[in-house]
This record gives C-alpha cells, structure tokens and sequence, in this order.
C-alpha cells in the first residue's frame, strides 16, 4: 500500500469523513422526507389544467374524454400486449397517464390509465369547468344553461349566472349547517340531558312533583324551538334545491346539476397565475378549516387538528405532575437503595415497551374496568348506553400519559440531579422547611428540566397512534370534544386524529387513488402541529430559564 | 404503527425477507377493535400483549442490568 495512503488511514482522518458522510445521509433522508411529503401533499390544491384527449382505438373508433393528468409512468410494452392491447411491434416501451375523469356518477369510474400512442389529440379548451360536488366526486365537462326552478334562463353569460346563483347556495348553505349542527344540535344536546335527568330521578326514586313540571316545562319550550327551527330549515332547503345547471360531459352527454350540490366550480385553463393562487390559498385553508366527506377522502381534516391538539394538551396536563411527583420521590425523599434501583429500572422498562401494550391496557383496564364502574357508580341513567365505558378523549389521554410517563420522570430527575447540594443547604440554614425548600427553590430551578421532559412527551404523543386506536379515535366522531354546548369539555366523547386519519385515508379508503394526495398532505399537517406544539414548549422553557438563570452557578 | 402500515400483515409467513409478516403488535392493532369484549380471542390478544410485554421486559431489564454494571465498572476512571 502507498505509505501516503496508509500515514492518511493511521490519522484518523477517514474515520472523521465516515462520521461526516452518515451525518449528511441521516440530514438529507429527513430533509428528503419532508420535501417528498410537502410536494405530493401540497400540490393537490393547485388547480391543474385539464386536457380534453381522443383516443383512437385498435378498431379506428375514436372516444374523448377530459381530465386531470395525475400521474404517468413508463410501463414496458411487452405487459400491455399481454393486457391485449394493441401495440406497435417496434416499441419497448410505452408511456401512460393517470387522469383523473371525475364523473363518478356518469361512468363509473373517475381515474383511467391512458397510454400515450392511443392518444389522437390533446387540447386545452378555455371553457372546460371542473365542479367540486358534495358527492361522486369531481364533475369534469362543460357549461350548457343555467335553469331556475327547471326553466332555462335565457342569459347571454352563463358562466356568470352560474357563479351568483353559486355563491346564494354558499350562503344558504351555511345558514343550514349554522341551524343544523349549532342551533339543533344544542336543542338535541339538552333534551338528551332532561331525558337522562328524568331517568336519575327515576332511578333514585325521588319523584318531586315540581321538578317533574320544571322538566316537561323545560321540554316543552326546547320542543316549541325545535320546531321553529325545524321550519326554518325546510324554507332553506326548499329555497336552496331552486337551481340547477346543465353540464355536458366530453363525450357528449347531457347531465342537469342541482346547484346545491356543488361546492365549488372552476375553469383552470382561463385562469391567469394570479387566480391560480388564489384559488390554492382558498382550496388549502378549506382543507384545514373544513370538515371531511365522502368517507373522508374530500373536504378537510378540521376535527382531526382539533382532536389532536386536544388530546396531546390534556395529555401533557395529566402527565407533568405524576411524572415530577415520582422523580421529586426518587430523588429527593427516598432512601437510595434496592427499592429505587427497581423503581428505576422499572421506569425505563416502561420507556422501552411497545405502545400497542399501553393501548391495550388502557382499553383493559382504564376503559372496560374503570369506565364500567364510573358508568355504574356515576352515569347509571345513560345505561345501558355508556358514557365513560367506551373509548374517549379522556382514556386516550390518560393513555398516552402513561407511555410518556417514563420520559418526563427521566428528565426531572436529571433535573433536579443539577441542582447544586449548596442550595438546599443553604434554604435549609436559613430555617425553611424541608417542604418548603422543595417548593419555593429546588422546583422552581428544575422547571425547565421539567418543560424538557415535557416537550419529548408532546414529541412522543402527537405521533403515536397505536394505542389511541384501541382507546377512543375514530374514523369520524360526529361533534368535537370542546364545543359550546354545557360543561364544554366532553372528555368521554371519542374524537378523531391526524395519525389514525392518515391511516384511515390512506390504507381503508374505499378510493385509494383519490385519498393519495390526502394523506400526504395531512402528514404535512401532522408534522406542522408536531412541530408547532413543539416550539410552544420550547418557548415557555426557555422563558423559565431566563427567570431563574440567576440562581444558576 | 409502522409496522402495521409497512409489512402487509400477511398471516402467512415464510422465511423469504421481501414477503408479506405480521407482527405482534400489528396482530394486535388490526384486530382488537373486532374482538368481542370477554370472548376468547379477546383474550389471546391480551395474551399477545403479555407475551410481547414479557420479552421487552426481558429484553430491557438484561440491557439495563448490563448498563449498570459497566457503570460501576468504569465509574472508577
């Protein structure tokens, strides 16, 4: 070997170089990771350009249809000959395009491979107008009349027509949901609760004559709202079923729209950059803002933010005061010996089982066995329904309180480890407490130990979603776990997750090429909120820091 | 949760590495949702959560007692 060579290996320096290398490897797998989840997830929203194509097929018949390429990819032509289709001889490989369609209700399908030789033509006609529906998806085709209570307007624009008689259906559709999920759902929230109040007092057998007139009272009054309501809500649905539209699919064939069915419609190709981003901005906040549909593969991922933040919240409220009890225990009170040995042991021991182990404890035991008796003890008029015997936001919080349990007594015992042995002298010297050294000093100088322990726990929870499965998260919970209806926290309400929401969307969806941009684009979310929670806590931390830097030594 | 999106959850097995497996946790996770409460293959899955418990635990307590030991080994440099 060169003697160059074997004084550079003897140095060390390839060593160095080797470190430095799968540095920059674990750098750019995360920076990849990210980069990969941001382009596929935050694309979608973009409003692409829809093509119209004919396609001449092995017979000369030649069919059009307009769509959105979503994907294309290059298959070897051998695989299509085998498929029976019809391919030059002379050629290896072949190029095809996933377009999106739309027009579920028409054909059948929404996305169809296309392979490029079959294609005769390809154009982007200006007037082709892309229509987000309340359900079969997308529509894709062309604008023919605009009909009020099914007579045909006689208007020169009709894609201006169309555009105000859209924005009335808005309108009024958010008046409908205003009056169905607020205003109803408050009157059906608090008849359930007269109707479980009347069963208590059933069950206890105390039958006072004025509180039963005070709850037909009550109930006859909620039952004059509802029905007020009731009709307000029938006008507008009568008002918003008043107009339709006539689309024209590509190939031709006529279908009439009710317009309050359409969401939202769109012409990509007449729309200048400036449009195109505002259309994103708008399509990208409804995604956040809005609720899911269609089995979750349209709409938003608001209730899954919300439930996530929520649950990781309470998680970190239930978790920081267990977790510095027992290490202020280890630590401060407990003689070092066998027993805290095992307890430490113990502790790390639990950092290291798998999360599905917690899950099925806390459905074991906090859900079935705790929850069984709070609902015999506490809530026996709901029976045999149950309120806390079933997964909810509580037990998944608790849960996860438990899987992070090790990492937030790790830290504060590393915490209060660095707490000089002269300052307690001194507290102590100075006639304080024992207790009250702990509290007023030793505490209040480990705190940002306590905030780091903290902040791996959030780290930790927000991404875990195995045992939230077992314990309360649902594809879809139908009211969020903090509204406005009395006591607004709901902790026995299940509630849904941006984890399990990726996993729903993504692996049971009943349309798995729809959901795809979906999931990418809610582990973009997931990772923000991560992330965002994160900082919060990194902020308060070192904000505590700065309070107490001068008792540092 | 990984494991449960990225190995296929076959419940056949064979020894080739780029097959379909399930593991205990998957096991788990895909169906203790279904299970009866109180029947039996609610409590195989309790089982299952025992048993992948007990070699963690085995596992962490060998590394653990390993670890303090070379603590107190080194702990005189």
């Amino acid at each position: 070997m060169n003697p160059g060579i074997r004084q550079w290996i003897a140095s060390g320096a390839p060593w160095v170089w080797l470190n430095a290398a799968a540095v920059s490897a674990c750098i750019l797998l995360v920076a990849g990771l990210l980069a990969l989840i941001a382009w596929r997830g935050l694309g979608h929203f973009w409003p692409a350009p829809v093509y119209e194509v004919v396609l001449t097929n092995d017979s000369g018949v030649n069919t059009t249809l307009a769509g959105i390429e979503r994907d294309a990819e290059v298959v070897p032509a051998e695989r299509l000959r085998e498929a029976g289709m019809a391919i030059d001889p002379d050629v290896d490989e072949v190029r095809r395009i996933l377009f999106k369609t739309g027009n579920r209700d028409v054909t059948g399908e929404d996305f169809v491979w296309i392979i490029e030789p079959a294609i005769a033509l390809k154009e982007r006609p200006n007037n082709l107008v892309v229509v987000e529906r309340t359900e079969w998806g997308a529509f894709i085709g062309r604008l023919i009349a605009v009909r009020e209570d099914g007579v045909t307007l006689a208007q020169s624009d009709a894609w201006q027509a169309f555009l105000e008689r859209l924005s009335r259906a808005d309108a009024l559709r958010v008046e409908i949901k205003q009056l169905e999920t607020d205003e109803i759902g408050s009157v059906n929230y608090q008849l359930e609760r007269l109707r479980l109040n009347e069963r208590r007092m059933e069950i206890d057998g105390a039958d006072d004559k004025a509180q039963r007139a005070d709850i037909e009272a009550e109930r006859e009054n909620l039952a004059a709202r509802y029905a007020s309501m009731e009709e307000a809500l029938i006008r507008l649905n009568e008002e918003i079923q008043r107009d339709s539209v006539v689309m024209r699919t590509a190939d031709g064939e006529e279908v009439e729209l009710p317009i309050s069915t359409i969401l939202d419609a769109w012409r990509p190709n007449d729309m200048n950059i400036a449009e195109k981003a505002g259309h994103y901005v708008h399509k990208a906040w409804g995604f956040v803002s809005d609720d899911p549909r269609e089995a979750n593969t349209e709409g938003g991922i608001f209730p899954a933010i919300y439930g996530t933040i929520l649950m990781v919240l309470l998680m970190s409220v239930l978790v920081t005061p267990l977790g510095v009890i027992a290490a202020v225990y280890l630590k401060e009170y407990a003689k070092q010996g066998l027993l805290t040995r095992t307890i430490r042991i113990a502790v790390n021991n639990l950092a290291g089982v798998p999360s599905i182990v917690y899950g099925v404890f806390g459905l074991g035991f906090f859900v079935y066995t705790l929850g069984g008796s709070l609902d015999r003890l506490f809530f026996p008029e709901a029976l045999p329904s149950p309120t806390f015997g079933t997964g909810g936001l509580f037990w998944a919080s608790l849960t996860l309180a438990l899987l992070t349990l090790p990492v937030v007594i790790v830290s504060t015992e590393e915490g209060l480890a660095r707490i000089p042995r002269t300052i307690r002298e001194g507290s102590l010297a100075l006639g304080a407490t024992r207790w009250e050294t702990l509290w007023q000093t030793v505490l209040p100088m480990a705190s940002p130990a306590i905030m780091t322990g903290m902040i791996l726990a959030v780290a930790r929870a927000a991404g875990e979603v195995a045992p939230l499965m077992l314990v309360g998260v649902v594809k879809l919970a139908p009211s969020l776990p903090l509204d406005g209806n009395y006591p607004f926290l709901h902790p026995e309400r299940k509630f849904m997750h941006l984890g399990f929401h990726i996993y729903d969307v993504g692996f049971q969806s009943p349309n798995v090429e729809a959901a795809r941009p979906l999931v990418y684009a809610t582990a973009l979310l997931l990772v923000i909120v991560t992330i965002l929670l994160n900082l919060l806590a990194i902020r308060i931390r070192n904000r505590l820091r700065e309070k107490y830097r001068g008792l540092e030594i | 949760m990984i494991v449960l999106m990225a190995t296929g959850n076959t419940p056949l097995m064979d020894w080739n590495i780029f097959e379909g497996m399930r593991t205990l946790a998957a096991n788990i996770a895909v169906e203790m949702p279904e299970s009866e409460v109180g029947s039996s293959h609610y409590r195989i899955l309790f089982l299952a959560a025992l048993v992948l418990f007990m070699f963690t635990f085995v596992v962490n307590t060998g590394a653990e007692v390993v670890r303090q030991r070379l603590r107190e080994k080194y702990s005189s440099l």
